[in-house]
């Protein structure tokens, strides 16, 4: 058993969670006022501009995970381990052309899942929809445990109590509100994480002596600092294509494509991107820190909160949690929205009943974020840790999409069942290795496998597309321009 | 010092630190270079701490200490590869170390060099090949519409 205290009192706890779950809800709801149709409630009416399409976008990259495993990983692999964790930010950046192609492709689309279907058909749609649900359902689950096991480690809030109050308030203001409450929230949060971070670490930075840091390192920890450490080496490439394979594929970052208005999105992503890159950075120090401050770590994912509070006091353990709660919400509400979605479109309307009207797919829109919030609260109950570990093996399987996505939105002759080949192989070799290798090669082997099998299958088998067919008539009879 | 041991002879009756037991057994492989040791003490004592040794030798004569206060479990990375020995000992609120726990050997087996290098390599070519097709695709794209 571990005798650590928690760093911040139960009531200051109890009250920050309680402010500003009531600050979320209230302003959910306020921004959630023009969600009156079904474009509103999904896109955000698809008039998002510069400032708040950025928010948005860093707000839900910065996840619980950016706060506690980016210090996990500079404890685990030292340097490498912290620029490792930066590299996520690659893919926002590689976004933001996307984004505009998106927009440009699909004026009217809806869903990473609507591009998949048109491209390259239904079987591969059929593979993509697997790989994105079941990716989304183990980052919602991810965020809410993590939820309860911060809040219960920073401030001995019970972990049922804790998950259950982030989950229930992500839920109410996203089901009131859709997208306009989800980006609306996630501009506030997004300024309060970058201050949060900031401030910590410019506190931590000018109260401890970086020399005595890296001696006390070479000391205890020689090898966080070699050049040469195999595992943080393979896992610099390996995170940077489990985070390509995120975003490129993920309803959440498409959603967002088609929420921004024209031209907006390509500097939106790259601005979110320039931003969020220095977050691992600075929240990964915290993590080399440990040793000099004698602070013994027993869980590695708790050292930046653990570190933050030692050196800031009751203050810092405020700001980091604070700083999680914020970064939790804008995830969770993120992918509440955004797997709504998908289920909504891609399998209700898409698969289910063609001729729905916009009116009824809200409705279950509604029904279906209230269904995936019991859903994660009832996974997320038991606190079974081996969830946690479900995300990871993920990365292999957004890994294959990457180049399906890329090629299918650039290459007019991409070969629609080489995409859907490369989505399997790259899966199942991507999981072999994630077992016979590790971890750290998975996401990269995954990807690398059906870069080939795309690339291998649109030379020898090229098929052309049009491209104005990704541009849907929709159910009403609604068209938009290419 | 003189003082120390007057107030040590007038107080006969200090409980001594109980042995301490890690809850890994010998041998532990640990391939990515971390893990997190656990050990139990043999009896309670109030207000004990404890002192873990990391070694490159299995007589522990080059060592680094860490005093991980009352938590009876550490995180410990950055070994290096090879063989890392680990041992553990409780302390009691007077200053009395007790014995030290048997060692664990903690083996570290590194994914190869070469391994490495080429995993590296596909990473970068990966890398290169996809940045080429979104810009390329973006940039020609670009073309076309100012074109």
């Amino acid at each position: 058993m571990d005798l650590r205290e928690t760093v911040l009192d139960p009531t200051a706890g109890w009250l920050l969670l309680a402010f500003f779950g009531i600050a979320w809800v209230a302003l959910g709801l306020y921004w959630g006022r023009k969600a009156r149709d079904l474009e509103g409630f999904m896109l955000a009416g698809r008039n998002v501009g510069l400032a708040l399409g950025a928010a948005t976008a860093m707000a839900t990259w910065v996840t619980s995970n950016t706060i506690m495993l980016a210090p996990q990983f500079a404890v685990q692999m030292g340097i490498w381990g912290m620029l490792a964790y930066s590299t996520a930010s690659f893919g926002l950046l590689l976004f933001a052309p996307m984004a505009l192609r998106i927009r440009k492709l699909m004026p009217k689309g809806y869903t990473s899942g609507d591009f998949i279907r048109l491209r390259y058909g239904r079987a591969a749609w059929v593979v993509f929809l697997l790989i994105s649900l079941f990716y989304s359902m183990a980052w919602l689950v991810s965020m809410g445990m993590a939820g309860g096991i911060v809040l219960k480690a920073l401030a001995g809030i019970p972990y049922a109590y804790g998950m259950s109050a982030i989950l229930l308030v992500c839920v109410i203001y996203t089901l009131f509100g859709g997208l306009y409450a989800v980006i609306g929230t996630d501009f506030f949060q997004s300024v309060i994480i970058l201050i949060g971070v900031v401030t910590v670490g410019a506190v931590v930075l000018s109260r401890i002596d970086v020399t005595q840091v890296y001696h006390d390192v070479a000391a205890q920890q020689p090898t966080l600092l070699a050049v040469f450490m195999p595992v943080a080496l393979l896992s610099l490439f390996n995170n940077m294509f489990f985070g390509f394979g995120e975003i490129f594929h993920n309803n959440v970052w498409w959603s967002r494509a088609f929420a921004m208005r024209d031209g907006v999105s390509y500097k939106a992503f790259l601005l979110s991107g320039l931003l969020w890159f220095p977050i691992p950075v600075a929240a990964g120090f915290l993590g080399l820190c440990a040793g000099t401050l004698g602070i013994n770590v027993t869980d590695p994912d708790m050292v930046g909160p653990l570190v933050a509070g030692s050196v800031l006091g009751p203050i810092g353990a405020m700001v980091v949690f604070v700083v999680i709660f914020c970064s939790l919400a804008s995830s969770i509400d993120s992918l509440l929205a955004a797997t709504s979605d998908l289920l909504a479109e891609d399998v209700y309307r898409k698969m289910i009943a063609p001729s729905a009207s916009e009116a009824r797919v809200r409705k279950l829109s509604s029904w279906i974020i209230i269904g995936l919030g019991l859903l994660t609260w009832a996974l997320c109950m038991p606190r079974l840790n081996y969830l946690l570990q479900v995300l990871f093996f993920a990365g292999p399987l957004v890994g294959s999409a990457i180049w399906p996505v890329a090629a299918g939105l650039y290459w007019k002759k991409a070969n629609p069942t080489g995409a859907l080949w490369a989505m399997i192989l790259g899966s199942a070799v991507g999981l072999v290795a994630y077992f016979q290798i590790g971890w750290f090669t998975a996401a990269l082997i995954g990807a690398a496998v059906s870069a080939v099998v795309v690339c291998l299958t649109t030379w020898l088998a090229p098929r052309e597309f049009d491209w104005s067919r990704l541009n849907e008539v929709t159910p009403e009879g609604t068209e938009g321009g290419a | 010092m003189a003082v120390a041991a007057q107030q040590a002879l007038r107080t006969p009756e200090r409980t001594p630190a109980p042995p301490v037991t890690l809850e890994q057994a010998s041998p532990v492989t640990a391939n990515e270079g971390h893990l997190r040791l656990s050990w139990k003490p043999e009896g309670e004592v109030p207000d004990l701490s404890f002192e873990l040794e990391r070694s490159l030798n299995a007589d522990f004569r080059e060592v680094a200490l860490r005093k991980v206060g009352a938590d009876r479990a550490s995180y410990v990375s950055g070994l290096r590869e090879g063989e890392n020995y680990f041992r553990v000992r409780a302390v009691t609120a007077a200053g009395d170390a007790g014995p030290w726990s048997e060692a664990l050997v903690v083996r570290v087996d590194y994914p190869s060099r070469r391994q490495v290098f080429i995993l590296m390599a596909v990473g970068a070519v990966l890398l290169i090949a996809t940045v080429l097709l979104i810009l390329a695709g973006h940039a020609r794209r670009r073309g076309a519409r100012e074109g």
